[in-house]
C-alpha cells in the first residue's frame, strides 16, 4: 500500500517525457542573418505613431535590410515583430539592422510588440 | 499535518490517494486527443509542432494540475468561509493566467485574455462556490484579474525570452496549487472532514478533452490579434 500510486508516478512522468521530446521543439525563424551586398536597404522610423519604412515596397525573395533611426523610435516602439516573416527583434543604437527575406507577396504589417505601433509594407 | 504527512497520504485511499491518478488520466487524455488531431489534421498545417508545441504541451500540464485541484475540492464540497475564498481566488487566478499566458501567446493579448478570463471565471466561481457567494465573488474576481494578466504578460515578453517565462509562470503556478492542495489537506483533516463526492474518472477525462480541444483549436484556427496573423 506505501507505493500504491509510484506506478502512476513513473507513467505520468514517463507521459510527460515523451509529450516534452514531440512537441518543445525551438521555433523556426527566418529572420537575422541574410545579411548580403545586394539586400534592399529600407529606414525605419516612427511619425505619429506610425511605423514609417522608406520604401515601403519590397521585392520578392531578395533580402531586406531595414535600419532603424532609433533616435525617432520611443519606448515599445525599439521592439519589432513583423509576424508575417517570423521576424522579432529589439533594435538597440549599437545593432538597429533587421535582415529578413520576404518569400510571399502581398501586404503585410509591422508592428511593436505591444500592438501599439504599426505599420504596413508591400511585397511584390 | 506536514507536508511530508500530505506526500505520505497521496497513497492512500483516501480523497488524496486519487490525485496522483488523476494527473496521469488527465494527461494521457490530453495528449491521446492531442496525437489523434495531429494525425488526422494537425500534421497539415506548417511549422505546427515548432510554432505551438511548446505552449500546448504547458497548457496541458496546466489542466491537468487544475482538474487535480477541482477534482479534490469537490471530493470535500463545503469549506468554512476563509478557506473557500482562497479556493475561489487560487483557482480563479491560476485557470486564468496560464490559459490566457499561452493563448496570448499564439494568438495576442485580446483572445488570449478572452480565453483566459472566461476559463478563469468558470473554475473560479465554481470551485469558490465551496463557500458560497463570497467564494463565486472571490473566484469571478480572480478569473477576471489573472485572465487579462494573462494575456497582457505573454504579449509584453513577446521579444524578451516568452518561452523561458512561460516555464517560470508554469513552475510558479504548480507550486501555488500544490500548496492549495496541502491546504485542502489540512482543512478537511483539522476538521474531520469526509468524503461528500466522488467524481469518476470520466470527469477528468471530459474536462481534460474539452480544455485541450479549445486551446488547440484556438491556437491553430482561432482568431488572432494583428500582431500574430
Amino acid at each position: 500500500m506505501k507505493y500504491k500510486n509510484l506506478f502512476f508516478t513513473i507513467l505520468t512522468l514517463a507521459v510527460i517525457v515523451i509529450a516534452g521530446v514531440f512537441l518543445i521543439r525551438g521555433e523556426n525563424t527566418t529572420s537575422n542573418g541574410n545579411s548580403s551586398g545586394n539586400a534592399q536597404i529600407v529606414k525605419l522610423s516612427v511619425e505619429g505613431g506610425r511605423y514609417v519604412l522608406s520604401p515601403s515596397e519590397f521585392k520578392k525573395d531578395i533580402p531586406v535590410r531595414i535600419e532603424a533611426d532609433i533616435s525617432k523610435m520611443p519606448g515599445c516602439s525599439k521592439s519589432i515583430v513583423i509576424s508575417a516573416f517570423n521576424v522579432r527583434k529589439t533594435v538597440t543604437t549599437k545593432d538597429n539592422v533587421i535582415e529578413f527575406t520576404p518569400t510571399k507577396t502581398g501586404t503585410f504589417n509591422i508592428a511593436c510588440s505591444m500592438n501599439m505601433y504599426r505599420g504596413t509594407f508591400t511585397v511584390v | 499535518m506536514s507536508v511530508r504527512n500530505f506526500i505520505k497520504e497521496l497513497n492512500n485511499d483516501r480523497v488524496e490517494g486519487e490525485l496522483v491518478k488523476t494527473i496521469f488520466i488527465s494527461l494521457a487524455s490530453s495528449f491521446i486527443v492531442l496525437a489523434i488531431l495531429y494525425f488526422v489534421r494537425l500534421r497539415y498545417i506548417s511549422d505546427f509542432v515548432p510554432k505551438y508545441g511548446f505552449y500546448l504541451f504547458f497548457a496541458i500540464l496546466s489542466y491537468s494540475l487544475i482538474l487535480l485541484s477541482v477534482r479534490h475540492i469537490r471530493a470535500y464540497r463545503e469549506f468554512a468561509c476563509m478557506s473557500g475564498m482562497m479556493i475561489g481566488m487560487t483557482i480563479g487566478a491560476i485557470a486564468g493566467i496560464l490559459p490566457g499566458f499561452f493563448i496570448g501567446a499564439t494568438n495576442g493579448m485580446f483572445w488570449g485574455s478572452v480565453v483566459g478570463i472566461s476559463s478563469g471565471i468558470l473554475f473560479g466561481a465554481w470551485n469558490g462556490k465551496c463557500c458560497g457567494i463570497m467564494g463565486v465573488m472571490e473566484g469571478i474576481m480572480a478569473g477576471f484579474m489573472g485572465g487579462l494578466m494573462g494575456g497582457m504578460t505573454a504579449v509584453m515578453m513577446i521579444n524578451d525570452n516568452l518561452r523561458a517565462a512561460a516555464v517560470v509562470i508554469f513552475l510558479i503556478a504548480a507550486t501555488i496549487l500544490f500548496g492549495l492542495n496541502y491546504m485542502i489537506y489540512r482543512e478537511a483533516r483539522e476538521n474531520s472532514m469526509e468524503r461528500k463526492h466522488q467524481d469518476g474518472e470520466f470527469f477528468t477525462i471530459f474536462w481534460s478533452f474539452l480544455l485541450t480541444v479549445i486551446t488547440t483549436w484556438f491556437m491553430v484556427f482561432g482568431p488572432r490579434s494583428l500582431l500574430f496573423q
